[in-house]
């Protein structure tokens, strides 16, 4: 068995290290466009809930107090996260990287060399096409690596993805 | 670069496809795998047709012989199906196989990805003289398999694909033709050793080897009026001793049985086992020959190896036992010791230490490096997590006791874990380490399960770091590491945001540069204001 030494205090390394956040916010429209997305959410779930719930007797002493619960988070959701999440997510593309920032109660940074990535897509769906967004989604050889960056205006992904296929195309490397 | 999508350089050459190339002829498998299904059909069918036509007297249910029946008559009709329908050649770029009677599925993959060509053997292969030939891509979507070639062929269909750099005597008198292939120079890296017998015997699932066949035993001996579980019953005298009793006795007799059933099953796959360094293509290749009656030959493109992994499941890491597998991009990495990627069996952790030291050349073995432990805070989350895990799942089970969903004591299967999942929080911190070594990033966790990973950093292909409020309270943060080998990612739960990054920098700082720095040169890229 490894020994394993004693904790971070013998640590060589101890220039203190941060993490940079990634350039630039979202689209501010990506806060209209997750509140949306949610209530449709909550609407259907909450909907076949409560149908559920109304319908059959049986179940209803342990289906309403889960009812209530789920009404309750999406509730918070509908408030809070949307603009929560505007706040802290983030993204920047440089010559070398791609680099993301999401999440709102756990926080996630991605990074993804230029050299790594296989493909670079936008993606609209319908409600983002009427509000004027679309989605980054970047592939890579693996598929935790990869990164998706939403709510960015339509213009700005187009150019992006434009750019970024430029240069991987023009960047060595086997993309494994 | 674009995977799917036909680039430049492969214009020169016909599309991939059935029709390209109409010059080379495709190859039919061999005849003889019909022959040989044929004889597994009466052999499959005679006991069914004993007890019904013969006997005449099916006292217990016939159905389970009527099914052996028809398995054993699907399979055959499958194997005589495939035999008509697959054809395949190697042409100048690419190894294809047609299948199907009535939709053609085309199936490729380019010579030059070629990963792994192995031939396997069953017992009714070797009669027959045949071999499956599977040939490995690195994608499970485009790997297949040939069932079957004869022995010659498929040696020479490996020859071609993976031909090795000399030439090789034809077939040494009484050996197996596809077995050891005395190559033009070959480093030995490990042999067999009969105490590895041993190390393979002890599985708590032992007793699975002795209880499947004599379920199976038990249906088939039921048309005939056989009763074997009453029979087992008479034996332990079920009436006398009770329920319990009785298990453990069946127990007591089915782990030695099972025991013994894992050491012939080893012994026949693994004797002989020798892992080498050779070369094949030009390229250094890890060799396995493993098997006494199926000889089995693994090939793997020592290029791709970009790692190590140490499994320890809780029994074995008490008994001091790992199993060994490579990390490398192409081949399928799976728990089963079957996988090509596992190049050890159960052995003991010096050992696995000694041939991981000779398969990763070149500096200092990254799996003898010190491992950091993590902060005191990753053993309090996993404390905290395994406390309120039962205590939610007891209160709602008492809850659901209470009006009557479940029954009233459900809530003490709660109160029961609570021991377990205290004991795995406390495995799972001490599993918990990182170091950097050479070329090399190490992690290790899991609690029931410990897996120890050593990776080559240009097999990184990014960063994932997690942090949740807690971890963002106590400066931690989960570190997941996407590659293109192995199993796609790899997990570093809960380091010290420190040790996190100074790990991220350590194995690719050029990577690192683009976000993270030092703490008095903040606002190098300080966000512009919102």
């Amino acid at each position: 068995m490894t020994e394993t030494s004693p904790p971070a205090s013998a640590d060589p390394d101890s220039e203190e290290l941060v993490i940079h956040p990634p350039r630039h916010r979202v689209d501010r429209r990506f806060i209209l466009w997750r509140t949306l997305n949610t209530l449709f959410w909550a609407l259907g779930v909450m909907g076949v809930l409560v149908t559920l719930c109304a319908l059959l007797d049986g179940m209803r002493t342990w289906l309403l107090p889960i009812t209530l619960i789920v009404g309750a988070i999406y509730l918070v959701n509908l408030a809070v996260m949307p603009t929560c999440r505007y706040l802290v997510h983030r993204w920047e593309t440089s010559d070398e990287a791609v680099y993301v920032l999401q999440g709102w109660l756990t926080r996630e940074w991605r990074i993804v060399p230029i050299s790594r990535v296989q493909r670079i897509d936008t993606e609209r769906g319908p409600l983002q096409q009427v509000i004027g967004l679309a989605t980054i989604k970047v592939v890579t050889a693996s598929s935790e690596g990869g990164i998706t960056i939403e709510g960015l205006d339509a213009r700005v992904a187009e150019e992006t993805v434009r750019h970024l296929n430029r240069i991987t195309q023009a960047t060595p490397g086997d993309a494994t | 670069m674009t995977a799917g999508n036909p680039t430049p350089d492969t214009t020169a050459e016909p599309a991939p496809g059935p029709e390209s190339h109409p010059e080379i002829p495709w190859e039919r498998l061999s005849a003889r795998m019909v022959w040989i299904n044929l004889v597994r059909l009466v052999i499959s069918v005679v006991p069914g047709v004993l007890a019904t036509a013969v006997l005449d007297t099916p006292t217990g249910p016939a159905w389970p012989l009527l099914v052996a029946s028809a398995v054993g008559v699907s399979a055959t009709a499958l194997a005589c199906l495939r035999f008509l329908s697959t054809r395949y050649r190697v042409t100048g770029e690419r190894v294809e196989r047609t299948t199907g009677l009535l939709v053609r599925k085309y199936r490729y993959v380019p010579r030059d990805r070629v990963r792994s060509v192995d031939s396997s053997a069953r017992l009714r292969h070797r009669l027959a003289g045949v071999r499956v030939v599977h040939i490995g891509s690195g994608e499970a979507r485009s790997s297949f398999k040939l069932d079957a070639l004869t022995a010659a062929t498929a040696e020479e269909l490996r020859r071609e694909l993976m031909p090795d750099a000399a030439g090789e005597p034809e077939e040494e008198a009484g050996r197996e033709t596809l077995g050891p292939q005395p190559g033009p120079h070959e480093e030995v890296i490990a042999r067999f050793r009969k105490p590895w017998v041993l190390y393979q015997m002890f599985s708590v699932w032992a007793v699975l080897v002795v209880t499947g066949p004599a379920f199976g035993l038990h249906w088939l001996l039921q048309p005939f009026g056989v009763d074997l579980l009453e029979l087992v019953g008479e034996l332990v005298d079920y009436e006398r001793r009770g329920f319990w009793w009785s298990l453990a006795l069946c127990l007591a007799v089915a782990y030695p049985l099972g025991f013994i059933g894992l050491a012939l099953t080893f012994v026949m796959s693994h004797w002989d086992f020798t892992l080498v360094r050779t070369t094949a293509k030009g390229h250094p290749v890890l060799l396995t020959r493993r098997g006494l009656l199926s000889t089995r030959t693994v090939h793997r493109d020592e290029t791709r190896v970009r790692g190590i992994t140490f499994r320890e499941p809780l029994l074995w890491r008490w008994l001091g036992l790992t199993r060994t597998s490579v990390i490398t991009t192409g081949l399928r990495q799976g728990p089963d010791e079957d996988s090509a990627a596992g190049v050890l069996p159960r052995v003991r952790m010096w050992e696995a230490r000694e041939v991981a030291a000779r398969v990763l050349t070149g500096e200092p073995s990254p799996l003898e490096a010190p491992l950091r432990r993590h902060p005191r805070g990753a053993l309090t989350r996993r404390l905290v997590w395994a406390a309120c895990g039962p205590a939610v799942v007891t209160g709602v089970l008492f809850w659901l006791g209470r009006t009557d969903v479940l029954p009233d004591r459900a809530w003490l299967v709660g109160v029961g874990a609570w021991p377990v999942t205290l004991f795995a929080a406390v495995f799972s911190y001490l599993a918990l380490g990182h170091a950097l070594s050479g070329s090399y990033l190490v992690v290790r966790r899991g609690a029931v399960n410990r897996s120890t990973v050593a990776l080559q950093h240009r097999a990184v292909i990014g960063w994932t770091l997690r942090q949740s409020i807690p971890q963002r309270l106590g400066r931690r943060v989960t570190v997941r590491i996407p590659t293109p080998a192995g199993e796609r990612h790899y997990v570093l739960p809960d380091a010290s945001t420190r040790q996190a990054l100074a790990f991220i920098k350590g194995s690719t700082p050029q990577l690192a540069a683009q976000f993270i720095g030092e703490a008095e040169s903040g606002g190098r890229r300080a966000a512009p204001p919102p």
